[in-house]
């Protein structure tokens, strides 16, 4: 069988594949797919009843974005803020301390800040430690 | 085909006339019973099918934003509807034979049931490309509207599964004289 290529291909396909092109009836399409027409309808009424009602439905999921978006800054912020700022008060002080604050308020009720100096003073020797800033009593006496 | 006709006749739809979607689905009901008919390979479920996806069409019509993409939209929807036919009535996408559009077009001949061997055996958007070219002798235009693609790539495309259905009837002993 000696075909031509190109026209030959062309017409070989057409044979093996065509016919008569299919026709759409529309009236019978709409009288089938009455449902969807009358669905088709309602729907376009309603939008030109409300023509806002696409954009109210845009405006409401940009508000949802939003919401949502300020819900998320807000949780990550949360997580890496500082921790809250705890008062002195708040504080449970050991007992020592607590013996420390107890013998100098006692001191400054007693003789001010002079009785308070001596008080440290008296620390300092028991505990042999040394305060390199200067006492109270030779800041006094600089000045 | 011109999209800006098909944008006026979804803005006429939209405004409530319906033989605006009519002279619509005319336009492209040939071409999208082409693209259910490479699925189903059944002419009677592949009008069904197209029937179908306009149907799919019109419903979310108000939905569609890209006016001038509306055939490639279509087409989309019709793959779709045919696919979902195909799985209900348990057929093969890939059938075992592809039998003539036409009922009226009965002939049987060797040559007939080699090409439609051959195209059966193209891949599926090989296959959807043949039988848009020439079922009804869709233009590259039309076929670029429902298939979003370019004319140089339909041609290129097209050039590539003719060369596979030829080398496959020259594997059956037809077309002989071929290089």
């Amino acid at each position: 069988m000696k075909i031509e290529k190109k026209d030959a291909l062309d017409t070989m396909i057409e044979n093996a594949l065509g016919g008569i092109p299919p026709e759409l009836n529309f009236d019978d399409w709409t009288h089938k797919y009455q449902t969807q027409v009358r669905i088709f309808e309602a729907e376009i009424q309603a939008v030109h009843a409300n023509p806002a009602t696409r954009k109210t439905r845009w405006m409401t999921v940009a508000a949802a974005a939003v919401i949502l978006i300020a819900m998320s800054l807000f949780v990550v912020t949360t997580m890496h803020s500082p921790p809250e700022s705890v008062h002195i008060s708040q504080i449970n002080l050991s007992s020592v301390s607590e013996m420390s604050l107890l013998a100098l308020n006692v001191a400054y009720e007693r003789g001010g800040l002079e009785a308070v100096d001596k008080q440290y003073k008296k620390a300092y020797v028991k505990l042999g430690s040394r305060s390199n800033s200067i006492s109270i009593h030779e800041l006094f006496n600089e000045m | 085909m011109n999209k800006k006709l098909d944008e006026q006749l979804i803005d006429a739809t939209l405004r409530g006339d319906i033989d605006s979607f009519g002279t619509l689905a005319r336009r492209y009901y040939s071409a999208i019973t082409a693209i259910a008919y490479s699925r189903l390979n059944d002419r009677h479920l592949a009008e069904d099918a197209a029937q179908e996806a306009l149907s799919k069409a019109l419903v979310n019509l108000v939905k569609l934003r890209q006016k001038d993409r509306f055939a490639y939209w279509l087409g989309r929807i019709t793959r779709n509807v045919a696919d979902d036919i195909a799985r209900r009535r348990s057929l093969s996408v890939d059938p075992n034979e592809i039998a003539a559009f036409s009922q009226t077009n009965k002939d049987h001949s060797e040559i007939n049931e080699n090409v439609r061997q051959a195209i059966r055996h193209l891949n599926p958007a090989y296959r959807e490309l043949v039988i848009l070219r020439y079922f009804d002798s869709c233009s590259y235009e039309e076929i670029g509207a429902v298939l979003g693609l370019t004319p140089a790539a339909i041609n290129g495309k097209l050039t590539r599964a003719k060369q596979k259905i030829a080398e496959y009837m020259k594997r059956q002993g037809f077309m002989e004289n071929l290089p």
